[in-house]
């Protein structure tokens, strides 16, 4: 056994450092890392084992041929007791005890791998060379031969390769044309080789002469025409001779890696290992405060979510209520307009049967009653194509007028409702209360609007009162209808200007007083409340901006 | 001689309301089923008043107005409508032309045609 180092067992530090001084020695000696690392593994193992029998205990690295090859030979060794054989497993090829004498130990072999070839520049080099004449053969030949030697074929392949090179380089020459020569190494098959390109632009070249001494011959090219002969030849893998060199530069190496750079390994390795830690703990603290913050951030974004989602609710009802009063505009207003001439019909027919009815006449009474039934009917039809005319501004004319005039109209329009049924109706216009402008007969259409709810409201109040204030509000002229009436149950207040509501019996009430009133006040830049207690009355205020003005 | 009106609609039952309100009184009423018929009877006669209806077949009031206007720069003439949208814009554009009209809301009732007519033809009345 040629031995390359030797290490004393005492501690877990000395057991590295036998682990890593095996590790290089493999790496050498180009075992694949794969079993470097193995190598390394048993060593250390193997080295706990020993040192935990106790006594002096070492490891001794080397070379040793057995079998006629080389193998990396590792010898453990304890004074004290019996070396488990077992623990160094079935990885290497020959295990053993040895040193009986002196103690216990064990000695185990792994065989060198062949060495490999490996490409390299300087024989990378693959220039042609073209057969002019016999001195370019000689050329070829001692050229092949050489690289031949470079790529570690024994001197009787070297000799074979340049003469079958030459040999068919004069071939070519003979035949006549041009011809030429290109070699160097190749890889077919993960297996790396010499390669002989041989080219001929005039006649066919005799494969033959490369005979079975190519691990591979390829031919190409057509009769006549360009021929190209390729010949491949495995580079062998020679098996690993330690040189004296070696040894002496292994022997170096392994003592150069002392038991002060072992430890200053350790104390870097310590460093790494904490600053790992470190790193791991400040990951982690992160992670936690980035949670943290997802969290806030989950939150807050549910929050806006729900905010967004009620909007969005109240947005869609918003659009599905004006789709419907748009819906129910463009239909009500085809009816209306429809209904207009069929009922001026009816209602003249009734008017001429009265004319020539005697009062006494019984059929008299019921054409009255025909009547009304009719005018109540036109009624309610001016008042569909008021609300659906609602939306179009174009034949509205704008004038400028007080709303105390209005209600002054009013008070007359509505005194045979007032006169007589102890109702006490008062006008307040506050001074200086500017006229605005305004769609007169709309806006009269509301306040008397507002004013016939009223009526309705106290009819059954024993407190009959109305009163109306008029006042500036800034830029607005407030408007309040305040009743004693019987007030407008809270559970119905948010509908009463929905088109069709109504709390009236049927046949009093279209539903669609406020409904039309308010589009007006809409339509006028205006606001129309209501506030209402049961049971003691209604206020609904009307406020009107001063300043709006539409073009006639 | 009495008076002669004019009733231009498209609809018999409108028609038949003006005959019927004109029945026994000193009027005269003629009637034309569309604007193009009441222009031609137009050039015949001379009208006191006009009753003429918005929406019709063929020629509609507007058009119907501007032909009569061509003919008669004089006569009284009410537009019966119900407040067709499509229309109104015309007639706004008919009074910036100084072509004189008066509007009067669909449906009207008995005493209401007796009372238009009446205020043109003979002055302000009361009912």
């Amino acid at each position: 056994m040629i031995e390359i180092g030797k290490i004393q067992i005492m501690d877990e530090t000395s057991i590295a450092e036998a682990r890593n001084k095996v590790r290089i020695l493999a790496q050498d000696l180009e075992f694949s890392s794969v079993d470097a690392t193995k190598l390394a593994a048993i060593t250390s193992d193997l080295s706990r084992v020993v040192y935990q029998n106790g006594g002096e205990s070492s490891i001794v690295v080397g070379l040793d041929r057995t079998d006629d090859k080389y193998s990396l030979a590792l010898r453990f060794q304890s004074d004290k007791k019996d070396v488990d054989i077992s623990k160094a497993g079935a990885f290497f090829d020959t295990v053993c005890i040895a040193g009986a004498a002196d103690g216990q130990g064990i000695e185990a072999f792994k065989a060198i791998p062949d060495r490999k070839f490996r490409p390299t520049q300087e024989l990378s080099n693959r220039e042609r060379h073209p057969i002019k004449d016999e001195s370019s053969i000689v050329e070829v030949r001692n050229k092949v031969r050489l690289l031949a030697r470079k790529l570690n074929f024994g001197s009787v392949e070297e000799t074979k390769l340049a003469t079958i090179a030459s040999d068919l380089c004069r071939s070519m020459y003979q035949s006549g044309g041009e011809s030429s020569i290109v070699f160097g190494y190749g890889k077919r098959d993960d297996k790396y080789g010499l390669l002989l390109n041989f080219h001929s632009e005039g006649k066919e070249i005799d494969a033959k002469r490369a005979g079975a001494f190519f691990n591979d011959v390829s031919t190409a090219g057509t009769k006549g025409g360009h021929q190209r002969v390729q010949a491949f030849k495995v580079i062998p893998e020679p098996e690993f001779e330690p040189s004296e060199e070696f040894i002496d530069l292994e022997k170096e190496r392994l003592i150069r890696l002392s038991t002060a750079e072992m430890m200053s390994e350790v104390s870097r390795k310590n460093e790494q290992i904490l600053q790992l830690y470190e790193d791991i703990k400040k990951q982690k603290e992160e992670i936690e405060n980035w949670n943290e913050e997802l969290e806030e951030k989950v939150q807050k974004r549910t929050v806006e979510l729900e905010e967004a989602n009620a909007d969005l609710r109240e947005t869609t009802q918003m659009m599905l209520q004006a789709e419907k009063m748009g819906a129910v505009g463009t239909m009500t207003a085809g009816v209306a307009h429809e209904l207009n001439n069929p009922m001026m019909g009816i209602l003249n027919f009734i008017q001429f049967c009265i004319e020539r009815t005697d009062e006494e006449d019984r059929r008299y009474k019921y054409l009255r009653k025909a009547e009304d039934a009719t005018k109540r009917c036109a009624e309610i039809v001016k008042n569909l194509l008021t609300f659906s005319h609602m939306k179009r501004d174009a034949e509205e004319f704008y004038t400028q007028q007080e709303i105390n005039v209005l209600f002054q109209r009013i008070r007359d329009l509505i005194s045979y409702r007032v006169s007589g049924n102890e109702i006490k109706l008062d006008i307040h216009n506050g001074d200086g209360v500017p006229p605005i402008w305004m769609v007169e007969n709309n806006i009269q259409q509301v306040f008397l609007n507002l004013v016939i709810n009223a009526l309705d409201a106290i009819a059954d109040s024993e407190r009959k009162e109305i009163r109306i204030d008029i006042k500036s509000d800034g830029e607005f002229v407030n408007t309040s209808i305040s009743d004693t009436g019987c007030g407008i149950d809270a559970k119905v207040i948010s509908r009463i200007f929905d088109p069709f509501f109504t709390t009236k019996p049927v046949g009093k009430g279209t539903g669609l007083g406020l409904s039309v009133s308010r589009n007006i006040i809409d339509k006028h830049g205006g606001v129309v409340q209501c506030e209402s207690e049961p049971g003691l009355g209604t206020t609904f205020r009307v406020l009107l901006p001063i300043e709006q003005r539409r073009e006639t | 001689m009495g008076n002669r009106i004019l009733i231009i609609d498209d609809e018999e039952m409108v028609r038949d309301s003006f005959l019927l309100a004109f029945e026994d009184t000193e009027y005269e009423a003629d009637e034309a089923e569309s604007g193009e018929k009441g222009v031609e009877l137009l050039r015949d006669a001379k009208y006191d008043l006009i009753f003429l209806d918005l929406k019709m077949p063929g020629m509609n009031g507007v058009e119907t107005l501007i032909e009569i206007r061509k003919l008669d720069k004089e006569v009284p003439v009410y537009i019966v409508t119900a407040f067709h949208e499509e229309f109104l814009s015309k007639l706004n554009e008919l009074e910036k032309h100084k072509i004189s009209f008066e509007l009067v809301r669909k449906p009207l009732g008995r005493k209401e045609i007796l009372l238009i007519t009446e205020s043109v033809l003979s002055g302000p009345v009361t009912l």
